[in-house]
């Protein structure tokens, strides 16, 4: 255990008579931290220990690897990339949390909704819908007559494609981070500016944008962040006409070489890890630095009320839905609906057989939504389970160490889902130890990787809803002799039982769409869903592809369908969508 | 007499199956090539045959399922029993590193000697020949390897890389060896604006999606696909095609001998082989109809190579590609 005081300050500064693991919860406190230590500390160390290796066997070998001309060409495809569509990202995501949260219109929790299922929807998935929508076989454009005739390239191929379709997925994301800017714009400025006569231009100008500029900041290195880890779009729409990514180069690498390519693979994750890494500490310092005195005080609140401005609003977002998110699915639904890819869908030619039968007659498709259902749920369980300790822990017993522990739960999160994936094959690639069994090639490996990535999703609900706890309840139990054990499951689960759930929920959504940890590490019979639309898609299959991805996005959709009925049970602003749109209170 | 002695042959390898079938049972693990609609028939019908297996497999393109098969074996514990890929090549690299197993006993009485591996360790199921695929909208209906060089193919040109699938290793090396200009041919491609990536599958989607109008790929995609109605077309050109005979062959390791052998016995029998006709394959075995749209095997004029010529160039041969190509 040497390692968990070397990398965690848990030691009280103050010597006390009992130290700190002898008292109540100590052996909560153990199992927790020594979880988070096993997921998100081991592989990362794991990692750089490779890396370390293939330095020390030779620095120039190293350098000559990272230096040769097709990790230089990745390396500038993933910054050109992640940077454009951060551009995109930024410009839409702001535009469009700004208009959801100045102007309550009358469809925004609709939009809201749909904007946040258009991140949800896999990466894969969006990429595919594209493609379908945009070349010379598009269904939606053949039937309109404006199809661009045979011999003509797909526009969605290549970098152009590739950053239209990642600025649009990511848009979303922005779009969350900014609103949770903008509601810490303390609503008293806004309406000084207001009765001063000041324009709602200058308002959004002036005051509100300059209040909200780390958010801002901090939402434009998340995406660059996102876009520099991305492997699903990269992958459907890069890899067919030569564009490689850093994600889709170790993914090749690790396929076409199988365990010779792991060293290397190591060394381009390491590579990826450092600029992500960089991207997700400067947004950390600039998180930091952001003025908590608005904290206080009433966030930001609908006050933009001019008709026309609203209804233009409306309208505009719609046009960019339809055209971004509604048109693309639409396009993916009719071409599942043909025999076969390159058919022009009509009358004549719809048929739902790929739904109806092509696709389960494969037991590779029946056995991915199993896995993907399987893996994702145990994930979520355990992750519920684990956070409401976690957050319990940390809020309670080791106040103190939430400044070292918070970042370590959040890295593997942060750092693109490649990363992750080979700290993990790395780390399991020889039998464990003592057990002398080994979890690589099973379905296990991606069980434990799911849990590492998306801790960090699972425990943020949990750790708002028991932070704002009040104490007096359970100071009360304690006096009445309540054990910890007592007061979690009697007093505390009782009142963050919807925020466990919405966290674990969550985690279940992102890890059943996941492909780019699965991609690296799936193996004969633990196939998920991701994995099979990739292989189907390579296979030449594109209308099976096609209704696979419908079916997954349509379980995605039911499961928000289900979280939004269910939105009464679960703290405001829970639910991703909600933050998106505040409620006016006066 | 010659006839008595037949049926009684027959009569007792009929028995022999039937007592054999009853020891066969328990996990059986493929890896594969095929894709992912085929293997399943084929395994859907061997299990048909065979209740008592549970066959399990995982599908990728043949460079792959290969590196991930030894990355397995290296570390001791690959779950695969059988191995049913594009090429003999790549088998044979298999073979030479011990990690196949012979199967002397298989039943190859039906055969042509010639196309069989000596030491039995790999067996071919079946015929695949790569040729030129065309969407049926196109200006040009291509003839011959050459017509990829001209105007209207500018372009227009998608063949897989030889670095994914194994077929496509195998035919850059019958075009370079067969036709007059060698090597030449491909540096012509790819000053045409030749796009090359990804499998076989890649190709088939973008010209049956319009995106290139002309492809190299395997006969049985577009074949198949034009049946479904997919505005594609395929030609076997003038100069001949390239062939692989997607071999399958047993795993060293494997954990159900008995089972492993039914499957190779499978895939060969009659049964086996109509069943790869119906899949829309051309068989190996010369007594079966080959599908609707192929021409009869002696009328396919083939591009012939030395396969351990090809296992030892098989790099350089990349190498070569990639550099043309200005592939990683």
């Amino acid at each position: 255990m040497a390692f968990l005081t070397d990398t965690l300050p848990l030691r009280p500064r103050r010597r006390r008579a009992d130290s700190w693991y002898e008292m109540e919860g100590g052996t909560i406190s153990l199992v927790v931290i020594g979880a988070v230590a096993i997921l998100c500390v081991v592989p990362m160390l794991q990692l750089l220990l490779a890396a370390g290796r293939v330095m020390q066997d030779g620095m120039p070998r190293a350098l000559e690897l990272l230096a040769s001309a097709s990790v230089l060409r990745a390396t500038g495809n993933s910054l050109i990339i992640a940077g454009g569509s951060t551009v995109l990202a930024m410009v839409l995501g702001v535009a469009v949390a700004l208009i959801l949260t100045c102007i309550e219109l009358r469809t925004r929790r609709l939009l809201g909704f749909l904007f946040v299922l258009s991140l949800m929807v896999a990466p894969q998935v969006s990429a595919l819908a594209f493609k379908t929508l945009a070349g010379p076989s598009s269904p939606i454009l053949n039937t309109l007559g404006i199809a661009p005739p045979p011999g003509t390239p797909n526009p969605m191929l290549g970098f152009g494609g590739i950053m239209l379709v990642m600025g649009l997925h990511h848009a979303p994301l922005v779009a969350l981070t900014v609103a949770a800017g903008l509601a810490r714009v303390p609503k008293s400025l806004v309406e000084a500016a207001m009765l001063d006569g000041a324009s709602t231009w200058t308002i959004i100008r002036w005051i509100i944008l300059p209040v909200a500029r780390l958010y801002l900041l901090s939402a434009a290195l998340l995406a660059f962040v996102a876009g520099v880890g991305n492997f699903g779009i990269p992958a459907l729409l890069g890899l067919p006409v030569g564009v490689t990514t850093l994600p889709t180069m170790v993914y090749r690498q690790l396929a076409s070489f199988g365990r010779g390519g792991i060293e290397n693979a190591a060394l381009v994750s390491m590579l990826i890890a450092i600029i992500a890494g960089a991207a997700v500490i400067a947004s950390a310092w600039v998180m930091a630095r952001r003025d908590v005195r608005t904290d206080g005080e009433r966030g930001l609140e609908p006050f933009i009320e001019n008709v026309a401005v609203m209804r233009i609003c409306e309208w505009a977002l719609w046009l960019i839905f339809a055209f971004a998110i509604i048109l693309p699915l639409a396009s993916l639904l009719a071409t599942a609906l043909v025999p076969a890819y390159g058919v022009t869908l009509n009358f004549a030619t719809i048929t739902f057989s790929q739904f109806t039968d092509t696709l389960w007659d494969q037991a590779l498709v029946r056995r991915a939504f199993a896995n993907s259902l399987i893996f994702s749920g145990s994930a979520a369980v355990i992750l519920a389970v684990l956070s409401l300790f976690l957050a319990y822990i940390v809020d309670r017993r080791l106040a103190r160490a939430r400044i070292a522990i918070m970042p370590i739960v959040e890295m593997p999160y942060a750092l693109p889902g490649v990363v992750v994936a080979i700290a993990c094959i790395l780390l399991f690639v020889n039998p464990l130890p003592i057990l002398g069994i080994s979890i690589y090639g099973t379905g296990w490996i991606i069980l434990f990787a799911y849990l590492a990535s998306f801790l960090a999703i699972a425990v943020k609900p949990v750790m708002a809803a028991v932070s704002s706890l009040e104490r007096g309840v359970e100071e009360a139990a304690i006096l009445d002799g309540a054990s910890v054990a007592d007061r979690l499951t009697r007093i505390i689960l009782p009142i963050v039982l919807p925020s466990v759930v919405a966290g674990g929920l969550m985690a279940f959504l992102i890890a059943f769409n996941e492909l780019t940890i699965s991609a690296l590490l799936w193996s004969a019979g633990t196939e998920t869903l991701g994995v099979a639309l990739l292989n189907l898609e390579d296979a030449g299959l594109g209308a099976e592809a096609a209704a696979l991805a419908v079916v997954a996005t349509g379980v995605v959709a039911g499961l928000m369908g289900v979280l939004e009925a269910a939105h009464r049970f679960f703290p405001e602003n829970a639910l991703p969508w909600h933050q998106l749109c505040p409620r006016k209170t006066s | 007499m010659n006839s008595l002695a037949k049926l009684l042959i027959a009569g007792a390898s009929l028995l022999s199956t039937a007592a054999s079938a009853f020891a066969v049972e328990g996990q059986l693990t493929l890896y594969t090539s095929q894709p992912n609609n085929d293997a399943q028939k084929t395994v859907d019908a061997f299990m048909e045959k065979y209740p008592d297996v549970t066959v399990t497999f995982v599908r990728d393109g043949t460079t792959r399922i290969v590196a991930k098969l030894r990355a397995e074996l290296e570390a001791g514990n690959s779950p695969a029993d059988v191995l049913l890929i594009a090429d003999s090549v790549t088998m044979e690299g298999l073979a030479k590193d011990g990690y196949l197993m012979a199967y002397e006993d298989a039943d190859l009485s039906d055969y042509a000697d010639e196309m069989q591996d000596p030491e039995r360790m790999w067996f071919p199921t079946k015929l695949i020949t790569t040729g030129i695929i065309y969407n049926t909208n196109a200006p040009m209906k291509p003839s011959s390897w050459e017509d990829l060089l001209s105007e209207e193919a500018k372009n227009q040109v998608a063949m897989p890389s030889p670095l994914t699938p194994g077929a496509a290793l195998i035919h850059t090396h019958s075009i370079v060896e067969n036709l007059d200009m060698g090597w030449d041919y491909y540096e012509k491609l790819a000053a045409n604006g030749a796009q090359a990536s990804g499998g076989n599958g890649g190709v088939l989607k973008a010209v049956a999606g319009g995106e290139k109008l002309y492809g190299m790929v395997v006969e049985f995609l577009p074949i198949r696909e034009k049946a479904k109605g997919a505005p594609v077309d395929f030609v076997f050109p003038e100069e001949g095609v390239s062939a692989i005979s997607e071999p399958v062959a047993i795993l060293k390791g494997t954990q159900n001998e008995e089972a492993a052998k039914a499957f190779v016995d499978f895939l060969l029998s009659e049964e086996g082989q109509k069943l790869a006709a119906e899949q829309g394959y051309m068989p190996a075995l010369a007594d079966v109809t080959p599908p609707e749209g192929f021409p009869s095997l002696a009328e396919i004029n083939f591009l012939t190579i030395d396969p351990a010529e090809a296992l030892e160039r098989a790099e350089a041969d990349k190498e070569k590609f990639a550099e043309i190509f200005g592939q990683n």
